[in-house]
């Protein structure tokens, strides 16, 4: 599934009321916690209580995997609420970063899980041979 | 809200040679899932494909038509071998 951002509401717009934030500093935020981990979910909600289906699902098949992975909740932090989909490209949660790079949102990670790509994946990230 | 149809003539129209079939998955006209087969897609990674495909409805997801998208992409090759 692929999640508008504003889940609920029309257009992709942040949650009222909305705070007034910097881009630059924004991005410099997101990069840092990109090189911090080697896999990065940016969702709605908490991996202990995810606040979308389809953040859920990202989640639950990462759990799959038994690797470590960092979890920022958009929906508390305006920055990345504001500013992540300028820095990705990409125009709805969750997104799943692994080795700093956008791998995609909940389809896309479903399906790799579904087709043996994913496991790979993430072996090569932590720097195992697959 | 859209017509299944709607999405999938825009569809076809801006990925020439695509296949395309569109299910409303809630009856409400805004949550759907979206097959696409193309030639287009040969050598493409899954993000890539799937920003042809959203570009290709970004309108309709900012004004709000389409609340949420499920999102399958395939070669024609890759079809073939799903269907057997």
């Amino acid at each position: 599934m692929m999640p508008i951002h504003g889940h609920g509401g029309a257009a992709p717009r942040p949650p009222e009321p909305q705070a007034e934030t910097d881009q630059a500093a924004a991005f410099e935020k997101i990069k840092a916690q990109l090189a911090r981990d080697k896999v990065v979910v940016y969702m709605k909600g908490t991996k202990d209580l995810p606040r979308c289906g389809f953040s859920r699902q990202a989640v639950e098949v990462l759990k799959l995997h038994g690797r470590p992975f960092a979890a920022y909740d958009v929906l508390s932090d305006p920055e990345l609420w504001n500013h992540l989909d300028e820095l990705s490209g990409w125009p709805t949660f969750p997104q799943v970063f692994v080795d700093g790079q956008l791998v995609g949102g909940c389809d896309i990670v479903t399906e790799m899980h579904e087709t043996g790509e994913l496991g790979p994946l993430l072996a090569k990230a932590f720097g195992e041979k697959t | 809200m859209m017509a299944p149809d709607e999405i999938r003539s825009t569809l076809e129209q801006a990925l020439p040679g695509s296949q395309v079939e569109v299910t409303d998955l809630t009856g409400g006209l805004d949550h759907f899932q979206v097959v696409v087969v193309s030639p287009l897609f040969e050598g493409k990674a899954l993000i890539e494909r799937h920003r042809m495909v959203q570009s290709k409805l970004r309108a309709e997801v900012e004004d709000g038509r389409i609340h949420a998208l499920s999102l399958r992409t395939y070669t024609p090759e890759q079809w073939r071998k799903l269907l057997r």
